[in-house]
């Protein structure tokens, strides 16, 4: 009930900044600097392994927002700040694996899932891809909440073992235990749907 | 899969999951399950560990007046011979069937043998008790239902036992009043085991203990009839129940065919009970009528069947210590002694 209020609230304050971006006010940018910015600095820093590239991941998120409100209108406006600023990240992340930079947790967490998906060589195409990506949204919103937010943590937010056993109120063993679990039966999903 | 492949996937999650994995919410156990049913437990733990476990640790097997009167008759094999007479072949081997057996039982205090010194009572293996010899007389001497008119001719010929406990006129005078209960003994005399009379008891003529009606039965328990193999018994070597630890136990011994039980109990009336197999020993259980431990002695004659009397073997005594005995006759509705 009180993360049902607190959403709600949330929500009022997404739709707040959403027409500040549409008014093209620069309050937008520091009422989502404010709201959103240590969430998704965490995220960046979690991929990057850098505050400074972390920082200039938000900035290119923000700025890729202020583009493109108006016309766009998300409906979820910090699941969107925060794809916007995972996927700078992990472009900023694939560009600075060629430089062989250190730091980042990204390459721990997708080395475990992997794990998982080791038999399948790659995604021939959309339609495969997709159907996955199904069969994957679907194990996840089968799970509790807790092990489902576990896992997108760990996997989406590249959150270290050590950060998620303080938002969970989790021993770090309690925590490997929980995910390695997860992606047990996240492998036996797949392979009993034929997609492994 | 490579970790590209995978990274566009996870991109594709859709926004709830993500939203929702903004907001952790901590997992903690239930208050409930934190606290409460380890402190209930532990409380239950020590609660058995304080309370209940020492109980059952102390606590004895209690002979119930049902579980001892458990109508089980059996056959001895000399009765079954008597019946049919083809089970001459069976040796000592025992017949469960549901005719009653009945055995000439003599029940009276020691001290009514009084032709001879009584032997010692911290030798259980002496080999002739003199007044075992005249109780496995059937047809029991005369004089003997007299004794109780002649107390004082009894005193005179009473050797004093080794607990110094010597019979008195006035123990003696006492006997005969008592009512014999026994359906079938070998003799006549009246007195069954008694008490030791107390002066007002003795005033007035009666052992009749005052108090308690209710029966205290006491078995006898387990003594082992062996099978065709077994060594047989002789007269001459009789088996003898365990050593005593002390002179206040019981002995059972075989002199002959007579299996002989001796008590450090006094009590109103006693009787046999019960005589017959259960779980393939010997089982005799003596009913105790006020049975409280006295300094007196009584002897229990069962005269048994050559062939089965040949054939007991491996006949152990354990004997209660007199202080055991004692607290169960204040304490308990039932005593149980045990010859292993």
């Amino acid at each position: 009930m009180r993360a049902q209020t607190r959403r709600a609230v949330a929500a009022i304050n997404d739709d707040r900044i959403i027409g500040l971006f549409e008014q093209r006010s620069e309050q937008a940018i520091a009422e989502t600097a404010s709201q959103y910015g240590a969430l998704c600095r965490s995220v960046a820093r979690n991929i990057l392994g850098s505050n400074e590239d972390a920082e200039e991941c938000f900035d290119d998120a923000l700025l890729t927002v202020w583009n493109a409100i108006p016309p766009a209108h998300p409906q979820n406006f910090r699941a969107y700040l925060l794809r916007l600023v995972h996927n700078h990240a992990v472009n900023r992340w694939n560009a600075g694996k060629a430089q062989k930079r250190g730091g980042s947790h990204l390459p721990a967490a997708l080395d475990e899932l992997s794990e998982v998906l080791a038999s399948r060589e790659d995604i021939v195409d959309e339609s495969e891809r997709r159907e996955l990506l199904e069969a994957v949204t679907r194990f996840l919103r089968g799970l509790p909440k807790h092990q489902r937010d576990l896992f997108v943590r760990r996997y989406w937010y590249a959150a270290t073992v050590s950060e998620l056993s303080a938002l969970f109120d989790m021993t770090e063993n309690h925590v490997k235990v929980t995910l390695s679990r997860i992606r047990k039966r996240l492998q036996n999903t797949l392979r009993k749907e034929g997609l492994l | 899969m490579k970790n590209d492949a995978l990274l566009k996937l996870l991109e594709d999650l859709p926004d709830d999951l993500i939203d929702s994995a903004a907001d952790p919410q901590p997992h903690r156990r239930p208050v409930l399950l934190r606290y409460a049913l380890p402190a209930a437990a532990a409380c239950l733990v020590i609660a058995v560990s304080a309370f209940i476990w020492p109980k059952l640790r102390t606590e004895k097997p209690e002979v119930t007046e049902e579980s001892s009167s458990v109508q089980v008759t059996t056959v001895l094999p000399a009765e079954t011979e008597a019946a049919d007479g083809t089970s001459a072949q069976q040796g000592n081997t025992l017949t469960e069937t549901t005719d009653p057996y009945y055995v000439h039982i003599v029940t009276e205090p020691v001290y009514h043998f009084t032709t001879a010194p009584r032997p010692e009572k911290t030798d259980p293996d002496a080999t002739e008790d003199p007044g075992g010899e005249e109780q496995g007389d059937p047809a029991g001497t005369p004089d003997t239902p007299n004794q109780p008119q002649q107390p004082s001719n009894n005193r005179t010929t009473t050797a004093p036992n080794e607990r110094g406990n010597s019979q008195t006129p006035s123990r003696t005078t006492a006997i005969p009043e008592r009512p014999q209960q026994q359906g079938q003994q070998t003799q006549t005399e009246p007195a069954a085991p008694t008490t030791q009379p107390t002066p007002s008891q003795t005033d007035q003529g009666s052992a009749t203990p005052p108090g308690n009606n209710g029966r205290i039965p006491c078995s006898i328990t387990r003594v082992m009839i062996g099978s065709g193999n077994s060594p047989v018994a002789s007269e001459d070597e009789p088996i003898s129940g365990a050593a005593p630890k002390s002179d206040k136990q019981e002995i059972a011994k075989m002199e002959g065919n007579t299996l002989v039980i001796r008590m450090d109990t006094r009590c109103s009336d006693a009787m046999i009970s019960y005589l017959g197999l259960r779980n393939g020993r010997l089982t005799i259980e003596i009913l105790y009528d006020n049975a409280e431990y006295s300094r007196e002695q009584f002897e229990f004659r069962v005269e048994l069947p050559p062939d089965i009397a040949a054939g007991i073997y491996d006949m152990k005594a354990e004997c209660f210590d007199v202080d055991d005995v004692d607290e169960y006759i204040h304490d308990r509705d039932n005593i149980t002694l045990v010859i292993l």
